[in-house]
């Protein structure tokens, strides 16, 4: 029994270890692995599109889905350690943190048929020269207006929508005519429209290279004033009841406390069951009456690959299948927005009269009319999201001056881009 | 009448604690566009729509899902209180070298955050092929990994008196006949307390079922409550309420089965 020290046993433990972790290291790499944020309708469609590839002969896959903000703790880890889906839905918000990183693959060799799709769509993934992410859909800023209740109220709806001018002088009338509500609700947190205001003064929201914010201080003060100022007439609801009205069910829209909504095209389709006449599509309020260039379409969700995929092939080959097959384009709908090119777009129409057909149509006659589209958000970009609607919250609630605030966003803008 | 007055006050701040889990099964009952239209408990058009649809709405019956949470929990309590028990056994009571070092270490792994370790242990299942199993879950609660409970044995094994140790040596018992006949009964209140906690913690771990479970059969109740949650799109609030109810349901009944245990133990650790 003397042979058997503590050494040896130990030396045995270790040998066993590595005995158990070989196998799993050579990698049992199993099929392809599908990845997609969103709620559960987004869930059953894609499910149903993957059985259309299954049953056109597609190659093995599993599929994974998460809510968006699960979702990213979920593929960090994954990303981190090394087991990153082969396939996955990507959002611009996200995106140039992974594409700098070299978490995804370059798409350019992989032959996915892009041909149909809309340009500025078809390039939305392109970072440093390289294709790191198809579109999944055209999307633009938007408004969703009552116009059943602003008629109701005396008011009336401009075909091409309002001047920031004009829209800030509807929103005190309809606050004036009809008791307890608002002619807007408050959107100076709103940092996504902040970039059609942003565009409207001349200039891109960030340099090319995403090293610097090229919108003026002087810019987002005026934006945080415009918002304040509407606070201040009551045309727009004070901080607190902004503060309760988060999420489309509580949404002021929703509960008929103001006759318009601001939003992605697509999420029209999320808030028309809640209202009851129809929404109707319109573009944010413009500088000049009619120029809509601070506007663009974008494809805003991307499918991409990662850089660590084993069924590259089989990955991009289902990438082109959901974008182009007839049974996928119809079962994924609008669901992930406006899809991208003209072919889906027919074949996802044909209901005239629903909120999803609207939206499509808005996108359509938007296109031409637009401003060139942006490169992709910067690394840092999810921190100025949120950065930029705490900022206009301490305005809100009186902490802060828009003229502090815009000098702290800038700072922070400072601090987080270009690292 | 001081006692009226103290019974008034509690009854008061009982309903003050119990208005949010009224209104949840008030608002399971309720029209998804009501859910949000009036505080008051009273549903104006009560309705268990949301529990049918809540539980079949994902594809795959709700029942899979708190079938993979009640196994993996099952599990996670038989590994805690067996190797917890064992492993704060080994530390209070028996001598072998290193063992302050030993104890040390474990309690520094309470202190670490757990994101510090998130992706070694991640990149560990990987190699070993459990993701996507209910392995990752499982198996660490049967190395006596949660230092917690492990902590909370051996102080309570301290304080049982070591003279019974040596009375049981005496009649013939060696250490494993002592942890077996003797540590383990007196350990009662510290095991239903573990079990108790271990099932709880388990059943609302949300973060490493998100991170290690992908297929949807395999999906575990937290990870399915917030499917129905998306910021992206329009909540279920109505299914996802009706639920959290039926989620509820299990852990009341543990609770309660186990808190005679627990009071029934804390009477059998006196000495005679």
């Amino acid at each position: 029994m003397n042979t058997f020290s503590r050494r040896t046993l130990l030396g045995l433990g270790a040998a066993t270890a590595a005995a158990i972790t070989v196998p799993g290291c050579s990698g049992k790499s199993g099929p392809m692995r599908v990845s997609w944020y969103g709620p559960d309708p987004v869930t059953k469609a894609l499910n149903k599109a993957l059985d259309a590839w299954k049953s056109s002969g597609g190659a093995e896959y599993s599929a994974e889905s998460a809510p968006f903000d699960d979702y990213w703790d979920k593929l960090a880890t994954q990303t981190s350690g090394n087991n990153a889906p082969d396939v996955l839905r990507m959002s611009m918000s996200y995106f140039s943190d992974y594409a700098g990183r070299s978490a995804l693959k370059d798409l350019g060799s992989l032959g996915i048929d892009t041909s149909g799709l809309d340009k500025d769509v078809a390039a939305s993934g392109v970072a440093d020269g390289k294709n790191y992410g198809v579109g999944q859909s055209s999307i633009s800023y938007s408004m969703y207006v009552d116009e059943g209740a602003i008629k109701n109220a005396g008011g009336t709806v401009p075909a091409q929508g309002w001047t920031w001018d004009k829209f800030a002088e509807f929103a005190r009338d309809y606050s004036g005519s009809v008791q307890g509500a608002f002619g807007s609700s408050d959107q100076a947190g709103n940092f996504q429209l902040f970039e059609v205001y942003a565009r409207q003064h001349g200039t891109e929201m960030f340099s090319d290279d995403g090293g610097k914010l090229l919108t003026t201080k002087e810019t987002v003060q005026e934006w945080f004033q415009y918002w304040a100022d509407l606070r201040n007439a009551k045309a727009a609801p004070p901080q607190n009841v902004s503060g309760e009205t988060t999420g489309i069910e509580k949404s002021l829209i929703a509960t008929g406390k103001a006759p318009l909504q601001f939003g992605w095209v697509q999420q029209v389709t999320f808030y028309q069951p809640l209202v009851k006449s129809p929404l109707t599509v319109l573009p944010v309020p413009q500088g000049k009456a009619g120029d809509l260039t601070g506007q663009f379409v974008k494809g805003l969700d991307l499918w991409c690959i990662s850089a660590a995929s084993k069924h590259p092939e089989d990955a991009a080959k289902l990438i082109g299948f959901l974008l182009n097959d007839e049974k996928a384009i119809k079962a994924i709908g609008i669901l992930l927005g406006v899809p991208p090119s003209k072919k889906a777009r027919d074949l996802v129409s044909a209901d005239a009269g629903s909120a999803g057909a609207r939206a499509i149509k808005y996108v359509e006659d938007l296109a031409g009319k637009v401003g060139p589209s942006p490169k992709p958000w910067p690394k840092g970009y999810g921190e100025l999201l949120t950065g930029f609607d705490r900022i206009a919250e301490n305005i809100g609630f009186g902490k802060s001056t828009p003229a502090a605030g815009a000098q702290e966003f800038v700072d922070l803008a400072g601090k987080t881009l270009g690292q | 009448m001081r006692r009226v007055l103290a019974h008034a006050g509690l009854t008061a701040g009982a309903l003050i604690m119990l208005y949010p889990l009224l209104w949840m099964i008030s608002a399971s009952l309720r029209p998804n566009n009501e859910i949000f239209d009036r505080p008051g408990l009273i549903p104006e058009h009560p309705t268990l729509g949301n529990y049918a649809l809540g539980w079949s709405s994902t594809g795959t019956s709700f029942g899979i899902y708190i079938m993979n949470s009640l196994i993996i929990c099952a599990a996670v309590v038989i590994g805690n209180v067996l190797t917890c028990s064992l492993t704060a056994y080994a530390f209070a009571r028996l001598t072998f070298v290193g063992r302050k070092t030993l104890f040390a270490l474990m309690l520094a792994t309470i202190m670490l955050p757990a994101h510090v370790t998130l992706i070694a242990q991640y990149s560990i299942f990987r190699k070993l092929n459990w993701i996507d199993t209910f392995w990752p879950m499982i198996v660490p609660s049967f190395l006596a990994t949660d230092a917690f409970f492990v902590f909370l044995m051996v102080q309570f094994i301290r304080s049982i008196p070591v003279e019974l140790d040596d009375a049981a040596r005496i009649d013939g018992c060696g250490a494993w006949g002592i942890y077996r006949r003797i540590i383990l009964p007196l350990l009662s209140p510290a095991l239903v307390t573990t079990a108790i906690f271990s099932f709880i913690w388990t059943w609302n771990n949300f973060f490493s079922q998100l991170i290690y479970l992908s297929t949807r059969t395999r999906l575990t109740v937290p990870v399915a409550l917030r499917g129905f949650l998306d910021a992206t799109g329009s909540s279920e609030w109505g299914a996802l309420f009706a639920m959290s109810v039926v989620t509820l349901v299990p852990v009341v009944v543990v609770f309660v089965i186990f808190q005679r245990r627990i009071l029934a133990g804390m009477a059998h650790t006196g000495l005679k």
